[in-house]
């Protein structure tokens, strides 16, 4: 299953559109998870794929073309994360504007709010973890980090989400 | 239930709800991306005519390092006097702790009180937050004040409006008045400035009125409390979340736009001596921009790739910035010079994220 998803996504784009049109649904779902807003979430990817756009004649001569529009995405999605929580509004009317939000189950919404709320590195490397269904070593080269950290704030993410979530935590 | 097993399953959700949503509203197509990427690349452009303006005023300044009319900014350590008031944000409850520190970080402490903003009074006696607590059915938003140690919580609640809720803002320099973001999701036609009277809260007027889907927020005096100056956001600006700042008179009068839509994120902050505004750019800039919105420029920041910077404020006597540093999943607080360079942290804890600082010179 994971080896047939990225050599879909990461086999060569015949072209911008040709990958826009494959990766932007994946890349939007990423970032919501890491910001819980769908707006800020569509602005970030599209910020990703411009950058993106820019630099095709580079990027599309990459590897793993899929895993860069996403390093750009999650680093966008530090000041994205960071943006919300500094508006200096009152926090009640912070949710009252999360708009067009996906319906989700209470355990679900529970689920990622504590991704969120999990140091930044930490929340990165679960969701490409889980929810994109990367290996360590894809996760490390999209997060610019070494393999060993990547594992670090795997484990010590899981390990939080495990005992804040009542869960037995399995081995990665 | 396994960890996995609910990761899982959490994951394999969002996608099918994300899916569903875009059923209806699906997200942009690639035609669409296209029309879009057009605007932003004019807007960039703009923006790089913009820097190479901005590096000739540098050019110049290395001639001359003037920085608000004429002074030189000296190089010297950080000040030891004043305190820094900061907030440390907790993810799971969506509040703020609040602490104080010396701006050299020593002598940190919390004051036990959790509120969404806090603002030093301007003689240091006392501290404006949200009386976050307090809120509930039948009871808006109100402002409240506590020393500076974080004792003797007093309500500001004279304004009766149960429909208004008045949240963060800042005391005018004589301690009389405060100005405040009001607000009500559910009657957006509320959104929008107001002045109370600082001893209880009462005697509420109406300084703005935000547009139509949009809000006003961020309120602080100018330094001769004449003005206010604000963040203020519409629909259609982008990135989101981006607006633009605005000054007012004190009555409502002479409203004026002072940077570009979409140039700002957060908070203005006024310097001391009234030259300058400094505000907080989207994806992590600070910007400074003249009272009449001239002389729009970035204060050159010497920090990590990667890194934002936030929440800018000024010290008191106009030498120094305070902001919040972001790097690497982490917050913490951090000084200036205010023409910029390498800041120097004020809090170092990891693990937390430590934001929306403002100094005082009271030493307390």
């Amino acid at each position: 299953m994971r080896e047939l998803q990225h050599a879909t996504v990461d086999a060569p784009p015949a072209s911008f559109d040709d990958f826009y049109v494959r990766e932007f649904r994946g890349v939007l779902a990423l970032v919501y998870a890491l910001t819980g807003d769908r707006g800020t979430a569509e602005d970030i990817a599209q910020e990703a794929f411009l950058a993106a756009h820019r630099s095709w004649d580079r990027v599309a001569t990459y590897g793993q073309p899929g895993s860069w529009v996403r390093k750009v995405a999650v680093n966008l999605s530090v000041s994205a994360f960071r943006r919300r929580m500094t508006e200096s509004k009152a926090v009640q009317r912070m949710a009252d504007r999360q708009s067009r939000a996906p319906e989700l189950s209470t355990l679900t919404a529970e689920f990622w709010q504590e991704v969120r709320s999990l140091p930044r590195r930490q929340a990165q490397a679960v969701a490409l973890f889980y929810l994109e269904d990367r290996p360590i070593a894809e996760i490390a080269a999209i997060l610019g980090l070494a393999q060993g950290t990547v594992k670090r704030h795997l484990h010590e993410g899981r390990r939080t989400l495990a005992e804040r979530l009542d869960l037995h935590e399995d081995a990665p | 239930m396994r960890l996995d097993e609910r990761a899982r399953a959490a994951s394999e959700e969002l996608r099918a709800a994300l899916d569903a949503l875009d059923a209806d509203a699906p997200p942009i197509p690639v035609q669409g991306f296209h029309r879009d990427r057009g605007k932003r690349d004019r807007r960039r452009k703009v923006t790089a005519a913009a820097a190479a303006a901005l590096i000739a005023v540098l050019a110049g300044a290395l001639l001359a390092p003037t920085l608000r009319g004429g002074r030189t900014v000296p190089a010297r350590p950080v000040p030891a006097d004043g305190s820094i008031l900061f907030g440390r944000w907790d993810a799971r409850t969506q509040r703020s702790t609040w602490f104080t520190a010396r701006p050299d970080g020593t002598h940190a402490r919390s004051l036990g009180v959790v509120a969404t903003c806090a603002r030093w009074w301007p003689d240091g006696s006392k501290i404006l937050i949200t009386d976050d607590a307090a809120r509930g059915p039948g009871h808006p938003l109100r402002p409240a004040v506590v020393g500076p140690d974080g004792s003797g919580l007093r309500a500001l609640d004279a304004t009766r409006d149960p429909a208004l809720n008045l949240g963060c803002g800042d005391v005018s320099p004589d301690g009389r008045l405060l100005v405040l973001e009001g607000f009500n999701d559910r009657r957006p036609g509320v959104a929008g400035i107001y002045t109370v009277r600082a001893s209880d809260g009462g005697a509420l007027r109406r300084v703005t009125r935000a547009p139509r889907g949009g809000s006003d927020g961020n309120p602080v005096f100018s330094p001769d409390g004449s003005h206010v100056a604000f963040f203020r956001t519409r629909p259609g600006v982008t990135p989101q979340g981006a607006g633009a700042l605005f000054v007012v008179a004190i009555d409502g009068s002479g409203l004026r736009r002072i940077t570009p839509w979409g140039a700002a994120f957060a908070g203005p902050s006024w310097s001391p001596d009234g030259a300058w505004i400094t505000f907080q750019q989207p994806y992590g800039q600070l910007d400074l921009v003249h009272p009449d919105g001239t002389g729009l420029r970035r204060v050159t920041l010497d920090i990590p790739a990667g890194a934002g910077a936030e929440n800018p404020a000024w010290s008191p006597d106009g030498s120094w910035l305070v902001f919040t540093l972001t790097f690497d999943g982490h917050s913490n607080i951090v000084t200036v010079p205010a023409d910029g360079g390498r800041p120097t942290r004020v809090t170092h804890d990891t693990g937390v994220d430590d934001q929306t600082p403002d100094w005082s010179a009271a030493t307390g």
